[in-house]
């Protein structure tokens, strides 16, 4: 830095500033010797840059919504909906099963139960049960000082859940388990017209 | 290392990092798909409180989709009736902005009810084109086939 601020002071001294430029390569050259004499790569500094980032990172996951795990029973339609997701309660409608807060209530056994339609009354009430019960549970929760129960539902719906059922589910959640507001979860990317 | 005498033997850090680095591309993936989803509002249907009654409703619309298209009605004296094949979307989108450039007293909450056979990624097509004039989305009963 000292050479480049002398020449650039003093454009007419060539000379003194060329023999900077040298005494720097000289100093270079002395050092890539040295260098070969270290042993190893210092991974200190790199460790510390690691864990910084890795600490930033599971504070951001800690922050972020419950994970919904996709996968070919569980496509989300894409949208054009802008709004973040917010943690909630989740009632999850897959091709074979139906969760709320990631716990089975009704599992297929391998057979596609919510798409066909061969949803009955009574399993239909099962979900509304386990709804019910998660927000006892909050609310029993809520009454020993933690987070109060908003009345919040996600609906995580497989893309090819008919209508009929989708709306059976927030009956459910609504008229059974007295859960007040209901949100779509859905996949990024749909084109608006 | 085995026989080393006074020699100060460094930790080896390699297998550490390796285990840092995949949980850093674990957590920056999952963080990735997560912004990935977004959500959408419904308006839960209310019980009346069974009061005296008597205020003024709000013209409001609603939509009934069908196995063929899409039936714009129109609810509270807004009028409006028309039918969109299925798959018409920016059409919805228009007759939609023009009903509430029309009648601008037009409730901003829109009624949705379907087929009950109609996916659910058919509904989300028809939510998407009314989010631009209407925001507030209430889901009404199944439309009898």
């Amino acid at each position: 830095m000292t050479p480049s601020v002398a020449h650039s002071a003093d454009p007419h001294e060539g000379a003194p500033s060329q023999e900077s430029d040298d005494e720097i390569m000289l100093r270079r050259r002395k050092h890539a010797h040295l260098g070969s004499a270290i042993e190893g790569l210092n991974l200190t500094a790199m460790m510390d840059i690691m864990t910084i980032i890795l600490v930033f990172l599971i504070k951001q996951f800690e922050s972020a919504p419950q994970n919904i795990s996709l996968s070919s029973d569980l496509m989300l339609p894409s949208s054009s909906a802008s709004a973040e997701m917010v943690p909630a309660v989740s009632l999850i409608l897959s091709k074979k099963m139906v969760m709320v807060d990631s716990n089975p209530v009704l599992d297929a056994e391998g057979n596609v139960l919510v798409l066909s339609g061969q949803m009955t009354p009574a399993q239909w009430a099962q979900v509304g049960a386990a709804l019910t019960l998660r927000r006892e549970f909050i609310q029993a929760v809520a009454a020993r000082g933690g987070a109060p129960f908003d009345g919040v539902v996600m609906v995580v719906a497989d893309e090819e859940t008919q209508y009929e059922h989708l709306t059976k589910a927030l009956y459910q959640a609504g008229r059974e388990a007295k859960f007040t507001s209901f949100r779509l979860i859905l996949k990024s990317g749909g084109t608006p017209p | 290392m085995a026989g080393g005498g006074g020699g100060t033997e460094e930790l080896n850090l390699v297998p550490y990092l390796d285990i840092m680095i995949n949980l850093i591309m674990f957590m920056v993936t999952i963080t990735a798909f997560l912004a990935y989803l977004k959500e959408a509002p419904i308006i839960a249907p209310t019980l009346a409180s069974g009061g005296a009654g008597g205020g003024e409703q709000k013209p409001f619309l609603s939509l009934a989709i069908v196995q063929a298209g899409v039936n714009i009605l129109g609810g509270g004296g807004s009028g409006g009736k028309q039918f969109f094949e299925k798959g018409d979307y920016a059409g919805i989108t228009a007759r939609l902005h023009q009903l509430k450039l029309e009648i601008p007293e037009l409730s901003e909450t829109l009624v949705v009810s379907a087929d009950g056979r109609i996916t659910y990624t058919e509904v989300v097509k028809v939510l998407d084109a009314s989010r631009a004039d209407f925001p507030q989305v209430t889901l009404g009963a199944v439309v009898p086939q």
